[in-house]
């Protein structure tokens, strides 16, 4: 039987590495947090980071694999007594794919991480009989992807551009009692991109294209708790680009003066 | 010397609301051409001592830069952060169109911003100090309504000149613009007081009536070191407004 003395969490996908673990350990100072992640060793070492460790709990979930995702996220916060009221889906995979190549079962894994995993686990935040009316926001994850077009982006833009149109749909359906919104990343340096950072040709392409030079994840990370806080009472349905002025920056050939 | 928060139309509305909020953790330079009201917003202020005021009618453009310059340099100060919260707004058809009132909301929404930032951007003036602009414009810069042209045009002016500032003067400043939705602030007590209209402005705001504090809000995070890596973005803090449209 559930009590009125449920302790309110903010649920974080993707805890385990790049934003999410970062929008954790921002977070963990003034909230309960509850860890999403693959693999048990590395969300217990991002709960280690956090500060009050002890008052964070994990949840060890695949989010590719969709089935029963929504019954066991219900079971959880009936077994710790616990509501969301604020929701980050950070989880996002990003694999490079061309048109010639394309195959839908990566196309598939993909949506499910970056798309499909969040609406599963919205659906029980807000019934009221599982979380009790306690959601009051929804911060997701997108790509500033969506406004660029890049060779073998196609996928994984498609998954983020999904995600922009939910938001903005959620964001009225939900009103008044939920925000929510999105922000959009620039190219910044995680665990989901190593390989490409190792690259200085990489990095002096990345600095070229963004005006303010490297952005980190603490960047992302202050804008989601801004966002997913009173002090953002009033905006809905946004799109907020952290971006070092990637979007805005126009070709060199545009920008020659004189 | 000593570096400042520069905030326009800081006598009531939105400036006023961005002056209260900011006022604990920065000095400020408090601007608007109502001068009872802008010492009013200061004695409101956290530490009233420590801001300055710059009685200016920003329509009228001749001189605001040096007028700027001169006081920077009476009062040993820089501007590390500026807030252009001064705003004309009105109703003027095409119909009933002519210059006067153009120039006028133009002068003020942006012409004395570029007249502003121009000092502010001289090492000589401001020794480099300064970090962010923040515009305020509106959600009606996205959106058609009778009698909005002037208005709506000088918004998305601003828009435009953000958005070309932000590269022009990045890595070292950032520039972003807040569009607020209808909010009850000096500008429009008229609207506010008919009840049809706040009833429309709460059927059209999916989150309901918002307040000058929530863009103050908005504010302050944009022009702080929190939004490090932003810069050239227009965020709307409407309570969802533009996602319903």
């Amino acid at each position: 039987m559930r009590t009125n003395m449920a302790e309110t969490y903010t649920l974080i996908t993707g805890a385990s590495s790049g934003f999410g673990s970062s929008i954790a350990q921002k977070m963990s100072a003034d909230r309960r947090l509850i860890l999403v992640g693959r693999k048990a060793e590395t969300l217990e070492k991002v709960r280690s980071k956090c500060q009050f460790p002890e008052r964070h709990l994990i949840w060890v979930r695949d989010l590719s694999s969709l089935d029963g995702l929504g019954e066991e996220l219900i079971a959880l916060l009936a077994a710790k007594n616990a509501t969301v009221n604020h929701f980050v889906h950070s989880a996002g995979l990003l694999t490079i794919q061309y048109a010639r190549a394309i195959e839908m079962p990566s196309v598939m894994q993909l949506f499910n991480v970056n798309v499909f995993s969040a609406l599963e686990l919205m659906r029980p935040l807000v019934q009221k009989k599982v979380n009790q009316g306690a959601l009051r926001s929804i911060t997701l994850i997108s790509s500033v992807a969506t406004r660029l077009g890049a060779a073998g982006y196609s996928a994984y833009a498609a998954s983020k551009g999904a995600v922009n149109g939910i938001s903005l749909s959620l964001a009225v359906e939900l009103a008044p009692t939920v925000r929510v919104n999105c922000v959009l990343p620039g190219i910044v340096g995680t665990e989901m991109n190593t390989e490409h950072f190792a690259n200085p040709e990489f990095v002096k392409s990345v600095m070229d294209t963004h005006p303010l030079g490297l952005g980190q994840a603490e960047d992302v990370a202050e804008t989601v708790e801004f966002l997913a806080s009173d002090r953002a009472r009033w905006i809905t349905g946004q799109e907020i680009v952290v971006d070092g002025g990637r979007v805005i920056n126009s070709p060199p050939r545009l920008t020659k003066v004189g | 010397m000593e570096t400042y928060t520069l905030i326009t139309g800081a006598a009531s509305g939105f400036g006023r609301a961005i002056a209260l909020k900011l006022a604990p953790a920065r000095k400020l330079i408090l601007a608007d051409m109502n001068a009872e009201k802008l010492e009013a917003t200061r004695l409101a202020c956290d530490t009233p001592e420590k801001h300055l005021t710059w009685v200016r009618d920003l329509s009228q453009l001749p001189g605001i830069g040096d007028d700027l310059a001169a006081l920077l340099g009476a009062k040993s100060a820089t501007v590390e952060h500026f807030v252009h919260s001064a705003g004309l707004f009105g109703f003027q058809t095409i119909r009933a169109h002519e210059m006067t009132y153009v120039n006028r909301v133009f002068n003020v929404n942006v012409f004395a911003a570029m007249e502003i930032i121009r000092p502010l951007t001289r090492k000589p003036v401001n020794k480099g100090a300064l970090r962010s602009i923040t515009f305020l414009s509106s959600i009606n810069s996205k959106l058609g309504a009778k009698g909005h042209y002037v208005y709506a045009g000088s918004k998305a002016a601003v828009n435009a000149l953000m958005l070309s500032l932000a590269v022009e003067l990045a890595p070292t400043v950032r520039v972003n613009a807040v569009l607020p939705g209808t909010v009850g602030t000096g500008m429009n007590t008229e609207l506010f007081a008919d009840p049809n209209f706040v009833a429309s402005t709460e059927a059209t705001h999916p989150l309901g009536l918002g307040k000058p504090e929530d863009i103050a809000d908005a504010v302050e995070f944009l022009s702080s070191d929190k939004a490090r890596w932003i810069t050239g973005q227009e965020l709307a803090v409407d309570g969802g407004r533009l996602a319903r449209k």
